[in-house]
């Protein structure tokens, strides 16, 4: 009952015309971006944090969640197109969905990814609504020490599940929380980092490093490898899948939006991993396997509606505990805190009409997206003609100008050149700025969570294992830990013995 | 080369290190200051030590190619944008930047060039100044 209670409220909120149009311009945008490649959700939320601060805060989150999930959308039209990916977790989508663009059937390869992503999207969310109050309601008995367990596992499974290298990931969210500790210490007052630079007194804020690292160095990353124009041979025509493809494609698409939305909810396990292990699951299950990577449909509408699912229930950590589960939430964590709301287990009594706004924007999203995604796909394709300089010159200045008028302030500028160098550096040598910016918002929920678990203590740093939850939290990471180290080990075997035997093969 | 990261946050980190012992620790049960940046310092020193060890190939290390001059420029001229905004406002440093990034960075035509720088600087002006309010520098507009 209190749940459809919520689920109305929440509608009332969305139904709103403003909120209305906040969704359908978030899902609007997130379809754009999904589809062009090279400017990506997390660049584009970036750029546009300082915007989303004029708005009301459930209205901000609502149009970032489209935009977050509406990019999901976007991402398969340059995968199948062109076999460009519009973003990582539209990777998979590549393996199929290029090959059957080849063969002529682009368009039942848009539709049924389109009706995948609805359905996949749809599922996730009922799901969020259903499973999100009881985990909140569960949470409330959480204190400082079980919350600061639960941080560091999440960025450790993130820097874990969401990187190619774990110590670069946890280098940089070590580089994350030093820097969120720039400023005046949060009991004593005594600056710490600031090295005499007043502007560094208040503490950095989020908003320079996220659209320097993110939406700077991202553009910075793409003026490099400057690609010739992109060449669209593939008409687009008749949408619908046939109905043998549906049948061929119904299972998948079902299992691939349980196991996302399953995956979701690990930090770390949004899109990308939830987009491979649907694939994988079902090249497993498939009667004739060696069809996959020539076509087969099930093996992209599986990892379609799986990445779909997975970015919604993505939500459920940050809504319930207050935890980001990857680089594009804590982006959204950000914009939250910065209007003064800090999401947490008491986020649906305190502030119902988000708690429960972006949830039931998301049931109209997908109803948007299905129907931006299906009829009015053309208009998607042709922005694929766009050129790319257009593009970053018009990005670039969009970041320097949207960082000023945040606090009408020249520094941050600055800042944002900085970092946005720093974070084309980063990309160049491996280092994802994602556990960076990550860490950088848990920083100082982290900080206090550890001072004040260490005051309920007495200085005892054995609180963190005795207390029950804290301590099973702290098992799973070490489980985590050992299993990454075995592997490494048992890699590096394999890899000599690989070299000991033959030297031809690859990979 | 490829451990140039590496080495890099390794420094880093012991700086910080010293730099946190400097603001003093406390005890765990009363902390200092000090006593968190310095955990973390201590962190970030461990696993770059790890990252150190266990990089064995700058395989995910890409090179740089002789499209970096580009971003060399894109960035100078980036920066110039900004001392000019200080100065002059937004609409013509705003201007030459466009026509910058689009015709010595994109390579598009002058006319395209034209056509677009003063189309997007006029939105620009639109959506910041007279939709937001945001005061920009007074400059020349």
């Amino acid at each position: 009952v209190d749940i459809v209670q919520g689920v109305a409220s929440g509608f009332s909120v969305v139904l709103d015309p403003w909120n209305l149009f906040y969704v359908f311009l978030g899902v609007l945008i997130g379809t754009a971006i999904g589809t062009l490649p090279g400017l990506g959700p997390t660049a584009t939320i970036a750029l546009l944090l300082p915007l989303t601060f004029e708005l009301p805060p459930e209205t901000a989150i609502i149009m970032l969640a489209g935009i977050y999930y509406g990019s999901m959308y976007g991402g398969r039209i340059p995968s199948i197109l062109l076999s460009l990916p519009g973003d990582a977790a539209a990777v998979v989508t590549v393996f199929d969905g290029y090959p059957m663009a080849r063969q002529g059937r682009a368009g039942p390869a848009l539709g049924i990814t389109a009706i995948g992503s609805f359905i996949g999207g749809t599922i996730s969310v009922i799901g969020l609504t259903l499973f999100a109050p009881v985990l909140a309601r569960w949470a409330v008995n959480f204190g400082p020490p079980e919350y600061l367990a639960l941080t560091v596992v999440a960025l450790l499974l993130i820097a874990y599940l969401g990187s190619k290298s774990v110590w670069k990931s946890l280098v940089l969210a070590g580089f994350g929380l030093l820097l969120a500790s720039v400023g005046q210490d949060p009991i004593t007052g005594t600056s710490r980092f600031t090295f005499g630079v007043t502007e560094f007194l208040d503490g950095i804020s989020f908003v320079p490093i996220a659209m320097g690292l993110f939406g700077v160095g991202e553009i910075l990353y793409n003026l490099e490898q400057r690609e010739g124009m992109t060449l669209l041979t593939s008409r687009v025509t008749n949408l619908w899948p046939s109905l043998r493809d549906w049948v061929q494609a119904r299972g998948s698409i079902f299992r691939g939006a349980g196991l996302g939305f399953l995956i979701g909810i690990l930090p770390g396990g949004g899109g990308v991993v939830s987009s491979l292990v649907s694939y994988g699951v079902e090249k497993r299950l498939a009667r004739e396997p060696e069809r996959f990577g020539k076509g087969a449909i099930e093996g992209l509408s599986g990892p379609e509606a799986a990445d779909n699912a997975s970015s919604t229930s993505a939500f459920i950590p940050l809504l319930t505990l207050g935890i980001p589960s990857n680089v594009v939430l804590a982006l959204i964590f950000g914009a939250l805190l910065l209007q003064g709301i800090t999401p947490g287990p008491l986020l649906v009594d305190e502030n119902p009409e988000i708690f429960w706004g972006v949830i039931a924007s998301m049931y109209l999203g997908n109803i948007f997206l299905i129907l931006l995604n299906l009829p009015l796909i053309g208009i998607f394709v042709q922005l694929l003609r766009i050129r790319g300089s257009i593009l970053a010159s018009v990005a670039v200045m969009l970041t320097l100008v949207g960082v000023f008028s945040f606090q009408n302030s020249v520094f941050d500028m600055w800042l944002v050149l900085i970092f946005g160098v720093l974070g084309y550096l980063m990309r160049k040598r491996g280092f994802e700025p994602g556990p960076l910016v990550l860490a950088f918002v848990l920083g100082p929920i982290m900080e206090s969570a550890f001072r004040r678990s260490m005051l309920i203590s007495g200085g005892d740093p054995s609180i963190f294992i005795t207390r029950p939850i804290s301590g099973s939290i702290l098992a799973i990471a070490l489980v985590v830990i050992a299993f990454s180290v075995f592997q490494f080990f048992r890699k590096r075997r394999s890899n000599e013995e690989r070299e000991g035997s033959s030297s031809t093969e690859n990979n | 080369m490829h451990r140039i990261g590496g080495a890099i946050t390794l420094v880093l980190g012991i700086l910080a290190l010293v730099y946190s012992y400097t603001l003093s620790l406390g005890s765990l049960s009363n902390p200092a200051p000090g006593l968190w940046p310095f955990v973390i310092s201590g962190v970030i020193v461990g696993c770059s030590i790890m990252l150190l060890i266990t990089e064995r190939d700058g395989r995910d290390h890409e090179r740089f190619t002789s499209g970096v001059r580009r971003i060399i420029f894109g960035v100078i001229s980036l920066s110039i944008f900004i001392m000019l905004f200080e100065w002059f406002g937004f609409a013509i440093p705003g201007l030459l930047t466009f026509v910058f990034w689009l015709r010595f960075i994109g390579n598009e035509s002058w006319r395209s060039t034209l056509t677009i720088s003063v189309l997007a600087t006029a939105a620009f002006y639109v959506v910041f100044v007279l939709l937001l309010g945001v005061p920009f520098p007074r400059g020349v507009f």
